[in-house]
């Protein structure tokens, strides 16, 4: 009798194991949509046995002896550190295609004819202007010649003006960025920190691992990442607490999250990521978006700015000096706006104004032709000249140095995408939910539970039996 | 080959990727037909944008140069119509010259040939203060000013002519390599103004009766007269040049646009080939996606 009760025992009980089995199942299929969420497998093993009286192995059960977290460590830190070189790439990408924005009417139009190709460009505007020279230089008594001179003028320093003021302007822009990333970094830090408590607390309590938070830790370092570059260290005398790690400029530690606790939270200074501490410590950022931004501000972005200043500075100086020769008959730019957003035609200048000649006959044009000339004028910076080439040459470069730095970045971040996409790839087939595989996975707890439920009912019918005839 | 579970992220994931792709690949070729250009974007080929953009300065600049020689042309013409005029009235000149030179002149003759070299003197001096548009063509850079001013006596009859001009040349390019100087060429300016005192002296040897006078002034006029004729030559040889500038101005031109299109323009029958796959990948991965999404599930069976 004894022996019929534990086997009902052991099937019920044996019932509850898959009953518990199901509910891992239940739960990997309601995250079957979710790319953070690693599946469990209950892992189902026998007690054992002992030998019963007539020296017969009888088996002591099932438990579930372990819920399996099929996430691998190794997977998921490098799938940190790519997150984080393709963070820098998008970063530097979104303010680089910015750029190149600004550029965009340089390649618009080319195949229109000069005349109706669009005026938003600095190089066509340029040419337009010696343009304007050539025209006056063969009739410099003719006002309506000058007044083409004044609009192309015109027409090249608003152009110059703008792409000066939308550089400046994204310079801003990534500060402000790099500001709300800082932001969102200590966000990030403080669920980490939060994260941290809630594993710690479970699996001190229940002796177990907190699967889903350790999964929605590893987006939370994921998402990080894609801002910033870092380290994880296991807090001291913990199992599973990681601290947050990043290095200085002399690659001394710098712990953001120390367990539950956001210790060192971080701001953009204005150039570069510090602690938010009395006395901020700069971070080395080597990755993510933070990096990416503070790297196309610095390199990039100044390198242009710098370049199209030395096209303004150059434009001031030459035709100045070819416009007025001696210094002393009025320029043709404003001597003192030689960056590309100050430029200016000299204030006094107007058509009524301007000079074709300095002498005192009127169809002379000895500073029409001088200006004119500049169109093909080759500058070199080793004569003290502050470009190299002609005008149309370097603001060329100049463009042609934009779309190259977005066309290399574009191909770094394709190549970035494949290596990540393909880690995840690999993640998602060794830890992702597949419906099929887990409703198959149901039916077979159903039938096993059908099962003990048929041998239980067995077991009860032959104890009535035997109760029956007993009594 | 190792069998992975295919996850229902696999399924999303790789069909969003694939479709994200193929869209942008229809709106850029989209885009290409639309404007005609393959290129869209400096990024697209950097080094064929800034081929295309020197092109298109090179471009803009021979379409100046073009104007600046069909101005070139226009004045160039206008001054030699005026020296051959200038050059035609010296020899009417030298013919009235001719006719009251003889010995059977009568003094009606020298009456004529004066009252006839008065109204040549007059032509010549309009003639030597021709313009173009407002600009007097041989009064050196002075062009505001008029060159060639006469002095009357009380019968209206000009005493005198001075230059007020200067003998100043002024150029400007009709192509990269070619300048040209069509406004005041120094010697023409001399010329004229000698070939107008010529005139004079010979109306004035003409009223006096003084045949060797007239004989004498003739001889000058003859000199003066192929100095005008080797400046209309002057003037042919710039319209030649002219000419041989507008040429490669517009060879140029045509050159500039054949590099711009060879790196800008896009080869529409190509990009519409292309456009047709894009659009046939497109329909066929929505439809397998759809099918992934609705595949056969076991779920389908339960």
């Amino acid at each position: 009798m004894s022996g019929f009760l534990g086997e009902i025992s052991k099937a019920t009980k044996a019932m509850d194991v898959y009953r518990k089995a199901t509910q891992i199942i239940g739960n990997n299929i309601s995250h079957a949509s979710n790319p953070d969420y690693a599946r469990q497998i209950a892992e189902i093993k026998s007690h054992g046995s002992f030998k019963d009286g007539a020296g017969i192995s009888v088996g002591l059960g099932i438990d579930i002896t372990e819920v399996l977290h099929l996430r691998n460590e190794n997977l998921d830190n490098k799938i940190v550190r790519e997150a984080s070189a393709a963070g820098s790439l998008t970063g530097q990408h979104m303010f680089a295609k910015s750029a190149e924005i600004y550029f965009e009417s340089e390649s618009h139009d080319l195949l229109e004819s000069s005349d109706n190709a669009s005026k938003g460009s600095v190089s066509r505007a340029f040419t337009e202007l010696t343009n304007a020279f050539h025209g006056l230089s063969s009739a410099p008594n003719e006002n309506s010649k000058k007044t083409v001179v004044i609009s192309s003028g015109k027409l090249l320093v608003d152009q110059v003006n703008k792409l000066g003021t939308r550089l400046a302007e994204l310079d801003g822009d990534i500060a402000d960025e790099a500001k709300s990333a800082a932001t969102r970094v200590n966000g990030i830090l403080e669920s980490i920190g939060k994260l941290n408590e809630k594993i710690a607390r479970f699996e001190t309590n229940n002796n177990q691992k907190a699967l889903e938070d350790r999964d929605l830790r590893q987006s939370a370092f994921e998402s990080l990442a894609e801002y910033i570059n870092f380290e994880t260290e296991e807090a001291p005398n913990t199992k599973g607490v990681l601290n947050i790690v990043v290095r200085d400029a002399s690659n001394n530690k710098l712990t953001l999250v120390d367990r539950d606790t956001v210790s060192l939270p971080v701001k953009f200074d204005g150039t570069n990521l510090v602690t938010d501490a009395s006395t901020p410590v700069a971070i080395d950022v080597t990755g993510g978006k933070i990096h990416g931004y503070i790297k196309v501000r610095a390199d990039f972005l100044t390198d242009t700015r710098t370049q199209l200043d030395k096209f303004a500075e150059q434009l001031v100086t030459s035709f100045n000096s070819a416009y007025n020769p001696t210094s002393s008959t009025g320029d043709f730019f404003n001597s003192s706006g030689i960056t590309a957003t100050t430029l200016a035609l000299d204030p006094t200048l107007s058509a009524a104004t301007l000079k074709a000649t300095d002498t005192s006959s009127i169809g002379a044009n000895e500073l029409a032709i001088a200006v004119a000339e500049l169109s093909t004028k080759e500058f070199s910076s080793g004569s003290g000249d502050v470009i190299d080439g002609t005008f149309v040459e370097y603001f060329t470069d100049l463009t042609v140095s934009v779309g190259q730095e977005v066309s290399v970045l574009e191909y770094k971040m394709d190549a970035q995408g494949d290596i990540e996409r393909a880690y995840k790839r690999i993640r998602d087939d060794l830890g992702g939910v597949s419906l099929d595989e887990e409703v198959t996975e149901t039916m077979k707890m159903q039938r096993v539970i059908q099962g003990l439920a048929y041998y239980i009912k067995t077991i009860e019918k032959m104890l009535e039996y035997i109760i029956d005839k007993l009594g | 080959m190792a069998v992975s579970t295919i996850t229902e992220q696999s399924f999303t994931e790789a069909a969003k990727s694939q479709l994200r792709k193929l869209m942008h690949r229809q709106l850029h070729h989209m885009s290409q037909i639309s404007s005609g250009q393959k290129i869209q974007e400096v990024s697209d080929d950097p080094e064929g944008v800034g081929r295309a953009m020197r092109f298109f300065a090179l471009k803009q600049e021979s379409e100046q140069y073009k104007k600046n020689a069909a101005q070139a042309e226009s004045i160039a013409e206008t001054g030699f119509n005026s020296l051959r005029e200038m050059r035609g009235l010296l020899v009417q000149a030298q013919e009235q010259a001719l006719k009251s030179n003889s010995e059977q002149a009568s003094d009606q003759n020298f009456a004529t040939g004066e009252a006839v070299l008065n109204t040549l003197i007059d032509s010549a001096i309009n003639s030597a203060n021709s313009k173009y548009l407002k600009d007097y063509l041989f009064s050196g850079t002075a062009t505001d000013t008029k060159p060639y001013v006469e002095t009357r006596d009380a019968s209206g009859n000009v005493t005198s002519v001075s230059f007020q001009g200067n003998t100043d040349t002024t150029s400007f390019y009709i192509s990269d390599t070619t300048k040209v100087s069509v406004f005041g060429k120094g010697t023409v300016s001399n010329d004229l103004l000698t070939s107008i005192n010529h005139l004079i002296t010979l109306r004035d040897a003409l009223a006096a009766k003084d045949p060797a006078a007239v004989q004498s002034i003739t001889k000058d006029l003859v000199d003066v007269e192929a100095r005008i004729s080797d400046g209309t030559v002057d003037y042919s040889a710039i319209i030649n040049q002219v000419e041989v500038s507008q040429f490669q101005n517009d060879h140029k031109t045509r050159e500039a646009d054949k590099q711009i299109s060879k790196d800008i323009s896009a080869d529409l029958a190509e990009v519409y080939v292309e456009f047709g796959k894009d659009k046939i990948a497109y329909e066929g991965a929505t439809k397998v996606n759809s099918y992934i999404i609705q595949r056969s599930s076991i779920l389908n069976y339960l």
